[in-house]
């Protein structure tokens, strides 16, 4: 009976098509990380895009990952995934849900699709059981993301950093690891490092201020970035080593930066 | 008059004082634009710009005085305009500057005769973007509907959850109530200055915020995206079921927020959190911040967007101070107001002054 229950939803879902919507949605910080949309997802699964009118996405299901999939299926385009560059022929990690009607829908539209390898598979079947097995648990959760953040997928490694950082699991005893995350290198991502530069901060770990000093003065980084590691000396109140890097702030094209610089030189109210 | 090269003066004298600062200097100028603010939408073909030439101390970058000089302006990197001197109050103006369709980039330059020689200043790159599709489209009313069942536990669980307590059933129904007229006061607050306005009851015209419990702690609110309000009878919907689990879980690990706060501080926290997301859902049914270049450079689905101020002289992301950047990206401590996850500084989440000029133009 729950057998036959099971495979009637699944072919419903893969007949009902939702309808496109234009809705604008709001996930909490780092809601676009695989912790978040486990939660926010009755399945996944890597599929193959097939056929991309615009209006609909055809996918046929290369790697189930959780929860119960069709082999086939589609799901309309809304106003943000349709101008998302997806190509046909190319696999998709997508998180998805079902909607009131019961057509499968992308969890949370665009935050839902990752374009992945199929080759990286494996990589994602064992995240996302390491998650399952160690989300309730935030120990035991620190440690498998730790190993995650040298995942060789991109995804991973950003969701290992959003999701210990958004659940603020990170110690001063990490500082060395947030240190090597925050330098500039060709392994890692802005978001990242951006991360990593602000938990610096929040963690106070002042043993790292020149480092981050250095990078706020680094005209060859983006604004951005330079705004993250402004940032982490605001919260560890390191205000001189923000002032050494006037000049360079000066030379910036950029007045956000140049405003955020004199807000952090205000003298702060007691 | 001095010579001026035409080239883009450096920005160096800046801030270089600080390098030296044991030299004493006579500190560097900076052009001031006062008139009309910067990086805002504009709909006129031109605009007077006015400013100051303000000198600054080389050490603690602060304004010292406004100073007697001359200005000039130019346009997307074009010719500059004439020299302007300041009038008797030290204010420059460059007159019917004009402004093509689109982003428009303005720069200027500042000089002045000292006994010293000749200081020169830089009036720094900013935006003003002239957009001919949007129109005054009356005011729009918003109606907040917290009929729904289960909210006020929701709210409790938030208290209970992020306090030491015991709080008293009366406490916890003070603080239900306050933090629903906080919400209230935060719109009223971010939408100072436009006719968006609350109403007392929902129907044709007005929009409605639906507050509900939601089943998911995934999802802090979604709305319509309607670029230019094109429907005024629209539904966002706040979900506070994500805000209990979101709070309770985070709240005191992430945010400057302590188990031993007062239940006030607790209130103007979470009035704070759901008051922005209730701003920010009415923003997207208004059109904030809708994508693409011809319409409010949002990404992202419809919000500010961190890598357009990466790539132009602009400040529309501020990792959730400001009321549209995205969920994802917007810090739970700039989320409840602080300006820092570690000790309390207040900065109210706020329209940045682009959002908000779009907000003017079409709800004045
Ligand atoms: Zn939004």
């Amino acid at each position: 009976m729950k057998t036959h229950v099971l495979f009637s939803s699944i072919l419903c879902m893969a007949l009902l098509l939702g309808a496109g919507k234009a809705l604008a949605l709001d996930i909490p910080p780092g809601g676009d990380a695989l912790g978040h949309q486990l939660v926010a997802s009755q399945s996944s699964v890597i599929a193959q895009l097939t056929s991309n009118d615009g209006t609909v996405m055809g996918f046929t299901t290369a790697v189930p990952l959780t929860g119960q999939v069709p082999t086939q299926f589609r799901l309309a385009h809304d106003t943000y995934t349709a101008t998302e560059r997806l190509v046909p022929g190319n696999h998709y990690l997508l998180f998805l849900s079902m909607d009131a009607a019961g057509a499968l829908q992308l969890a949370t539209s665009a935050y839902s699709i990752v374009a992945v390898d199929l080759q990286e598979a494996a990589s994602y079947r064992t995240a996302i059981a390491n998650y399952q097995q160690t989300w309730r648990d935030p120990q035991s959760f620190k440690r498998v993301a730790l190993a995650q953040l040298d995942a060789s997928v991109p995804y991973l490694r950003y969701s290992a950093m959003a999701d210990l950082a958004y659940r603020g699991l990170f110690t001063a005893d990490d500082g060395a690891l947030l240190a090597r995350l925050a330098a500039s290198s060709t392994a890692s991502q802005p978001e990242v490092r951006k991360l990593a530069l602000g938990q610096i901060g929040g963690l106070r770990l002042v043993a790292y201020a020149e480092q981050l000093g250095a990078v706020l003065g680094n005209a060859a980084e983006t604004t951005s970035i330079r705004l993250a590691a402004l940032d982490g000396l605001r919260f560890m109140d390191r205000t001189d080593v923000i002032q050494r890097q006037a000049a360079s702030v000066g030379d910036s094209p950029s007045p956000k930066l140049k405003a955020r610089m004199l807000e952090a030189l205000e003298p702060q109210p007691q | 008059m001095k010579a001026h090269s035409s080239s883009r003066p450096t920005t160096r004298k800046w801030a270089v004082g600080l390098a030296l600062a044991a030299i004493p200097l006579f500190g560097f100028d900076r052009g001031c634009v006062t008139q009309p603010q910067t990086d805002i939408l504009v709909t006129s073909p031109s605009v007077n710009v006015q400013g100051y030439i303000g000198r600054y101390d080389d050490n603690t970058l602060e304004w010292q005085e406004n100073m007697a000089g001359w200005a000039r302006m130019r346009v997307n990197g074009g010719a500059f305009m004439a020299w302007d001197q300041t009038d008797a109050n030290n204010v420059w103006q460059q007159s019917a500057v004009p402004l093509p369709l689109g982003v428009n980039v303005l720069d200027g330059e500042t000089w002045r005769s000292t006994p010293n020689g000749v200081v020169s200043g830089n009036i720094d790159d900013f935006i003003l973007e002239r957009k001919n599709d949007l129109v005054a489209n009356g005011s729009q009313p918003v109606f907040l509907d917290w009929s729904a069942a289960g909210l006020d536990a929701e709210l409790k669980a938030i208290a209970t959850g992020t306090l030491n307590g015991p709080l008293t059933a009366a406490q916890q129904n003070a603080f239900v109530a306050n933090v629903k007229a906080g919400v209230a006061n935060f719109f009223t607050n971010a939408y100072a200055g436009t006719s968006v306005t609350l109403a007392s009851a929902p129907g044709t015209g007005v929009h409605t915020v639906k507050f509900i419990v939601g089943d998911s702690c995934s999802l802090f609110g979604y709305s319509p995206g309607d670029y230019k309000n094109t429907n005024k009878t629209q539904t966002s919907h706040v979900l506070i079921g994500t805000f209990r689990c979101v709070l309770v879980d985070r709240l005191v690990s992430t945010t400057p927020a302590e188990l031993t706060d007062t239940l006030a501080m607790r209130v103007e926290d979470v009035a704070t959190a759901i008051g922005r997301t209730t701003a920010h859902e009415v923003g997207h049914s208004l059109g904030l911040t809708a994508e693409g270049e011809t319409r409010l450079h949002g990404c992202g689905g419809s919000h500010n967007c961190e890598a357009y101020d990466d790539a132009n002289p602009s400040d529309r992301f501020d990792v959730g101070h400001h009321i549209m950047d995205p969920g994802g990206s917007s810090k739970l401590y700039a989320r409840i107001g602080q300006s820092n996850p570690n000790t309390r500084a207040k900065k109210t989440p706020y329209f940045e002054r682009y959002g908000k000029s779009y907000l003017k133009l079409i709800h004045p």
